[in-house]
């Protein structure tokens, strides 16, 4: 996670937040918005927008401060069991989810749950694999008993189209 | 009144049964994220209208009951809030779980609920009418100062400073206007993608924010254990004797039982208002009460944040009874389902449902505190499963609860693309925890934001397009004063205190 101590990984909220609350300024000058809309839009995007500045005007005079993580360290969990390689585990665990939401539709969720599973647990480097394949087989079953068959939930059954209710 | 008192306690006593089903599928219910009692009680509406009127109702009011402390669980536990009103017993509940004491931080969380479960039942049975006065009291002005009141406390708990705080807070509020507006119906922030016509979906944020952020966070040190290297459970902690320690810790804070259980009730009787404005209202108040000493303990492990969470969202239930029952107004979804049933079987419903249907009204008000004795001992033996979540890899729980935290993103609207926002807003909470920018206060604008641009839009409306609503009552005056006061209260507190000091040593 090199990015993130870096200037523009302090930027990266308040660039977003301020993206975003342009967006909303902007957008009420091109659509028929109620007065009402625009008062409210303007009362919660400026001082947000101005706050932001003031954050960021605080984090770039004191880079090294900025970057800590404040909430880690605020529940005690300054740890020294840290294992080196988190930014890759994070990305990695990241894509494969965004993998499985894109694959859901497709694949259905017996077989993407599996998968995902077994993926994730790769990424986080453990590499027991009977484990993995037992931890796979059982959460696509709790998936499948409550979500499916308890709560009555719409998962995507994919190409397994003979579970279709 | 008496008479129909006794024929009440008479129908309840034959239909107690029904009790602890609903608090047990309560309990499953809120502890599963994305499923809230609102949804769950829509649900099982067929169900409630095919029972008897006096069944459905107990069913109903037992699971709501159920939800609100089975809520605590996941909370506790995982970090990941079965329901909105869930996520404030995770500012400290997560904490206490990473200590080792997570048996005796559930103890807290089921004897606060059992509390606020009696402190709701017996406000909504002497006070109804006085309560629900004093409810409808709160216009569209002072229910936003309300909730801003409660953005500013959490900001000013900050770790990153009040700008920080204040600017997550209003970010969550604007991002909460993406979706349609809900007073004129023209649509803001939604970059043309249809699933986010209706709203940003808010189960999805919450689980992101919170969950799946705390996720990354653990994946990124690659940790074996929650535990700290070397730190083990006492044995005090462990099992029924944690639990139990947990529970008689309880009653050591009998102020914050009360305040959460008043704030619960008062709040809970406000039409729309709910348990999350509660919990957060009730939260910021025991933060402000608290001794200087204590304050930095928030969010680390205080039991007191703890117990006005959980206090608080079981008192609401006792609090949304009173408007459903003496004037006939659903103060949350839950109590929408159960106006439907009433409706239903032809029972009047309005300030006289006392005096044609008084026997099924008392019945499901006498409930609740058969609900709190149930809520007691199917916590208790939940507990006592739940807390070993504690002693297992870290690496085998992040698939468990990554798949927990999908499902919560999906479970609410059954669309995949609200996993996929899922995903992001943790992504986002886990930069913003880099930053100290507070998560919290993000998620308490998001969870309140619809409802604080549509009491907005009514104060603006009935003001006649001036703000004039929201310093002219005497209300909203008061609850200015307050606000102001927290801003401007501590320093000259501080002030006052080391000139009393200064002077004394002077002495």
């Amino acid at each position: 996670m090199q990015f993130l101590k870096t200037t523009w990984g302090i930027l990266l909220v308040p660039v977003l937040a301020l993206a975003y609350g342009a967006h909303a300024l902007w957008e009420l000058t091109t659509g028929p918005f109620h007065n009402a809309t625009i008062i409210y839009t303007y009362v919660i995007a400026i001082p947000m927008l101005i706050l932001g500045a003031i954050a960021v005007a605080g984090d770039l005079r004191n880079p090294a401060k900025a970057s800590e993580p404040a909430e880690a360290a605020a529940s005690g969990d300054d740890r020294e069991d840290v294992v080196k390689g988190g930014g890759r585990r994070v990305a990695l665990v990241v894509l494969i989810s965004l993998a499985l939401i894109s694959v859901l539709s497709w694949v259905g969720y017996l077989i993407a749950f599996f998968l995902f599973v077994l993926a994730v647990l790769w990424a986080v480097e453990l590499r027991n694999w009977v484990a993995g394949v037992v931890i796979a087989v059982i959460m696509t079953a709790v998936v499948h008993f409550i979500f499916v068959l308890v709560l009555g939930q719409d998962l995507p059954v994919g190409i397994l189209t003979f579970m279709a209710r | 009144m008496p008479d129909a008192l006794f024929e009440g306690f008479q129908l309840f006593l034959s239909n107690i049964w029904i009790v602890p089903l609903g608090v047990l599928i309560g309990m499953f219910v809120g502890g599963m994220p994305g499923l809230t009692s609102s949804g769950t009680l829509a649900m099982l509406l067929p169900v409630l209208l095919v029972l008897k009127p006096e069944l459905g109702l107990l069913l109903g009011v037992s699971i709501y009951a159920g939800a609100e402390m089975g809520n605590s669980f996941p909370s506790v536990m995982l970090n990941i809030p079965g329901t909105a009103g869930g996520a404030v017993t995770a500012f400290d509940g997560f904490p206490l779980m990473k200590q080792g004491k997570a048996a005796w931080a559930l103890g807290i969380c089921i004897m606060a609920s059992v509390v606020g479960s009696l402190i709701g039942g017996l406000a909504s049975l002497g006070l109804s009418p006085q309560i629900a006065v004093v409810a409808l009291a709160f216009g569209p002005a002072e229910i936003c100062i309300v909730i801003l009141f409660g953005l500013a406390v959490i900001a000013q708990l900050s770790a990153g400073g009040l700008a920080k705080g204040l600017f997550a807070g209003l970010f969550g509020l604007l991002l909460a206007t993406t979706g349609t507006d809900p007073t004129f119906g023209t649509q803001r922030g939604t970059f043309g993608v249809v699933f986010l016509f209706d709203k940003l979906p808010v189960i999805a944020v919450l689980v992101g924010l919170l969950g799946f952020s705390e996720v990354l966070v653990y994946v990124e040190k690659g940790l074996t254990r929650l535990l700290k290297p070397g730190a083990e459970i006492p044995s005090h902690q462990i099992g029924l004797a944690g639990i139990f320690s947990g529970m008689k810790e309880t009653f050591k804070y009998p102020w914050e039982l009360l305040r959460g259980g008043a704030i619960g009730v008062g709040i809970g009787a406000m039409p729309g208002a709910g348990a999350s404005v509660a919990t957060f209202v009730a939260y910021q108040q025991a933060v402000a009460f608290a001794k200087p000493e204590r304050k930095p303990l928030f969010g680390k492990g205080a039991p007191e944040g703890l117990i006005a969470a959980d206090v608080t969202n079981n008192a609401v239930v006792g609090g949304a009874l009173v408007p459903l029952l003496t004037l006939g107004i659903p103060g949350s979804g839950s109590m929408a389902v159960l106006l439907v049933v009433m409706t239903y079987h032809g029972m009047y419903v309005g300030p006289r449902l006392f005096h044609f249907s008084g026997e099924i009204a008392y019945a499901v008000l006498i409930s609740q505190f058969f609900a709190a004795g149930c809520i007691l001992i199917i916590g208790t033996v939940l507990a006592f499963f739940a807390y070993r979540v504690a002693l297992f890899n870290l690496k085998m729980m992040v698939p468990i609860i990554t798949v927990f935290c999908l499902m919560g993103g999906f479970a609410r609207n059954n669309f995949p693309f609200d996993m996929g926002v899922m995903v992001v807003f943790g992504c986002l909470g886990f930069i913003m925890k880099r930053f100290q920018y507070p998560v919290v206060a993000m998620l308490l604008g998001v969870i309140l934001g619809r409802l604080f641009e549509r009491e907005f839009m009514r104060a603006w409306r009935i003001g006649l397009d001036s703000p004039d609503l929201f310093f002219t009552s005497a209300i909203a005056q008061i609850l200015w004063a307050l606000f102001i006061f927290t801003f401007v209260g501590p320093p000259i507190i501080r002030y006052v205190r080391r000139k009393l000091k200064s002077r004394s040593a002077a002495e």
